[in-house]
């Protein structure tokens, strides 16, 4: 029998609020904000606490301890430059992989670009692509002579990418890549997995993991999922409203009422509240805006003969009419 | 070496004599050992040590099985010994330079300030060592000399979030070392 361990993302959360709180800049909202974190969870608070301890361990030292650091690190960094076979072998001992996926996580809390909830921006990149970020995703871009390389570690992006056959356009996410030379599509990356949609062209889908399955090439329509190294084809969906979502439009089309509110829910600071199980059964179509998602909800309720209302906090729930 | 050479171990050796018998094992293997140590550091006396910390090694493995290849076994933890042992003295020697730089000399360190230093210091560097060389930079420069963002990123030549990067993955990855298990 084991004790409930901090999750990777609970470790990856308290390296951040570890640094972000460092020194003393940091405003005392951002001490609330991570107090209000710890108070979400048990395994939180130990993740920072233990996080913490490291620094207390450091504290003890003093300028000689400091110096002897220094040069201890100088000498071992000279030899293991000759000795490279033992950094390898403490490296696999510490689990490589799993510091990898450490270094994925800790990235994405400090992104070159990110969208805040509800928030949907284009980006403009040096070589004519455009990048367009949904809400709540974040990503950092590189470009080297060979490679244009997009790291994205949450959310959803649709890719235009402006041709380039000597440089091709990847998006990389702790899943897996998804490669184009001149195309449109769109990445996504959310619970454990990236989901890949190609709108134009083809794009090379290349999950990742310690044994990964083969390579693939998806043509417009395709959709597939990458996770944990495999990759699972989704079916086919119109190419032409894939990306509805970088217009500003959440399109449906007979789809239960609770997955669309899910998908609304992703824009809004304050969820809509329903009964996922009371509204089993019900399904909508149609065209809701996700720049004014009040709005929208107000459409589905329309659509669907649902009653929405608003709660004692001023939240809005949604339900079967009385 | 600090200077426990495992002082329960009698004690322990009765419960642990049902699937590795430590006296038998070092009875038929201590000599060989001893010699395959001095071969390893030329110095008898160090040898001698080192083969006493191994098998106050085998007496502490948490999860004892019975030992197929006694010799290779005991040559592993041997091995990691003596490699502990090498770094120890390493962070040993450095210290006690820098304390003579810092002290004018280092004769009024005690023995036990000495080995404490060097305990303390080998912990801290086995979390440091295998970081990346600019999160490992960046961390010290926060943590250990008290800059501010700003004043690291201008130090390292990265933006302030950069820095911030460098320092969270320094923490990620000293948790990840320390509560591995």
């Amino acid at each position: 029998m084991s004790a409930p361990r901090p999750t990777p993302e609970m470790i990856a959360q308290a390296a951040h609020w570890a640094a972000q709180l460092a020194t003393d800049e940091a405003p005392q909202s951002d001490h609330d904000a991570c107090e209000a974190w710890c108070r979400l969870n048990p395994l939180h608070r130990l993740a920072l606490q233990r996080m913490r301890a490291f620094d207390t361990q450091f504290s003890h030292t003093d300028a000689i301890d400091r110096e002897t650091i220094e040069t201890v690190l100088d000498q071992r960094s000279r030899t293991s430059r000759r000795l490279g076979g033992l950094a390898l072998a403490l490296a696999l001992l510490a689990g490589g992989g799993w510091l990898a996926a450490q270094s994925w996580m800790v990235r994405g809390w400090f992104p070159d670009d990110r969208t805040a909830r509800g928030e949907q921006r284009t980006l403009a990149l040096a070589d004519g692509s455009r990048l367009t970020l949904d809400t709540d995703a974040a990503l950092d871009i590189r470009r080297t002579d060979r490679q244009r390389t997009v790291s994205l570690f949450r959310g959803q992006i649709l890719v235009k990418v402006a041709r380039d056959k000597d440089r091709p356009f990847v998006v990389e996410t702790s899943d897996g890549t998804a490669t184009a030379h001149g195309t449109a599509f769109v990445v996504s990356r959310e619970a454990e997995a990236t989901t890949v949609t190609v709108i134009e062209s083809r794009v090379r889908v290349c999950p990742a993991g310690s044994a990964p399955a083969p390579c693939a090439d998806l043509l417009p329509g395709d959709r597939a999922r990458m996770a944990h190294g495999a990759l699972t084809p989704l079916g086919r969906v119109d190419p032409a409203t894939a990306a509805g979502w970088a217009e500003g439009w959440l399109a449906a089309d007979d789809q239960p009422v609770a997955q669309v509110l899910d998908a609304l829910n992703r824009y809004r600071r304050q969820p809509v509240r329903f009964d996922a199980a009371a509204l089993s059964g019900i399904r909508v179509s149609g065209s809701f805006p996700l720049t004014d998602t009040d709005r929208a909800v107000d459409g589905l309720a329309r659509s669907t003969g649902l009653r929405l209302s608003r709660e004692g906090d001023g939240r809005l729930r949604i339900g079967a009419a009385p | 070496m600090a200077g426990s050479r495992c002082g329960q171990g009698v004690a322990i050796v009765s419960g642990v004599a049902a699937t590795v018998d430590v006296g038998r094992l070092y009875a038929s293997h201590g000599n060989w050992l001893t010699s395959w140590l001095r071969r390893h550091t030329r110095c008898a006396h160090r040898a001698a040590d080192l083969a006493q910390d191994t098998f106050c090694r085998v007496l502490e493995a948490k999860n004892p099985a019975p030992i197929h290849e006694p010799r290779s076994y005991l040559s592993t933890l041997a091995r990691r010994i003596l490699i502990d042992d090498i770094r120890r003295r390493e962070i040993e020697r450095a210290y006690l330079t820098v304390a003579a730089a810092h002290l004018g000399d280092a004769d009024h360190l005690t023995p036990e300030r000495i080995a404490e230093a060097t305990q303390l210091l080998d912990a801290i560097l086995h979390l440091l060592e295998q970081l990346p060389r600019k999160a490992r930079q960046a961390f010290t420069l926060i943590r250990f000399d008290g800059l501010r963002y700003a004043e690291a990123a201008l130090r390292l030549g990265v933006s302030e979030r950069m820095v911030k990067r460098y320092v969270a993955q320094a923490y990620a990855h000293c948790y990840t070392l320390a509560h591995a298990d």
